[in-house]
């Protein structure tokens, strides 16, 4: 087996953007990035069966798209925007398919959102700070996980959302807003 | 607000479980990979066999529609064989 470990990420890109399906360059890139892939999906998708179903995902949708990384950030900010938009669009297509089946879903949601503003339940939110994020819009909740459970910082994150890093900063400061008034609110 | 309260500079904190086992991982992928490989093969080979379908009946294709607007078959040259 030849001994790829020595390949920066964007020399392995464009090797497995040369190969096969089973290509080493391609297992190599993703034994290297698996882990991280795998926090960033355990965090936005909440569960051990729904983040492992992503991360695979993850890893499809990166061999389909191996030839489309053009080396304007850095591999690791491309492949991170890659698993994000991935388990956004998983997470919206459980809620829709949620929606169907379970007429009434939207019904308890409201309920679940009254009770976060309840000053008890308020309490216990800031104590599960996860729980908090749940009030959030899905991408609103997504940026907030990968800056401050990730640690990107605002250049990287315009990169993964595909925004400007003054908007990001912006609607950090806005989801702040929004967290502090659920958790004052009586 | 002191990071020590900001409920999101908590959020570095919270435990992620283990990363599954890289085999697992593989096999995972391979079983999604592979059907969506097989589907999108089989929409190329369709798209191309098409395409050359198309190309090689074009005058055929063509013979055939204005049979259907004129009623007759566009005469052919006769070849060398059927000259008295």
């Amino acid at each position: 087996m030849d001994d790829l470990s020595a390949l920066t990420d964007t020399e392995l890109a464009a090797q497995a953007a040369r190969e096969g399906s089973d290509g080493i360059a391609f297992t190599t890139l993703m034994d290297r990035h698996r882990e991280r892939v795998w926090r960033i999906c355990w965090r936005l998708m909440g569960t051990q069966h729904d983040a492992e179903d992503a991360a695979q995902e993850v890893f499809v949708r990166l061999f389909f798209d191996r030839g489309k990384f053009a080396g304007r950030s850095a591999y690791t900010t491309w492949l991170h925007g890659v698993a994000v938009r991935t388990c956004l669009t998983l997470r919206r297509s459980r809620t829709r398919r949620r929606r169907r089946e379970e007429p009434d879903v939207d019904e308890r949601i409201a309920t679940a959102a009254d009770t976060t503003t309840h000053p008890s339940a308020a309490i216990d939110a800031s104590h599960d700070v996860t729980a908090l994020l749940d009030g959030l819009d899905e991408e609103d909740r997504a940026l907030v996980l990968m800056r401050f459970a990730e640690g990107h910082d605002y250049d990287q994150l315009a990169e993964i959302f595909d925004i400007s890093a003054g908007a990001c900063r912006m609607r950090i400061s806005r989801i702040r807003e929004k967290l502090a008034a659920t958790r004052k609110t009586p | 607000m002191s990071p020590e309260q900001d409920p999101l500079e908590q959020l570095a904190n919270v435990t992620v479980p283990p990363v599954p086992d890289a085999a697992t991982l593989r096999t995972g992928v391979r079983r999604k990979l592979n059907p969506r490989l097989l589907a999108l093969h089989v929409i190329e080979f369709a798209i191309g066999a098409t395409a050359w379908a198309v190309v090689h009946m074009a005058a055929a294709l063509a013979a055939a529609l204005r049979y259907t607007v004129t009623g007759r078959w566009p005469e052919r040259p006769k070849s060398d064989d059927s000259r008295p």
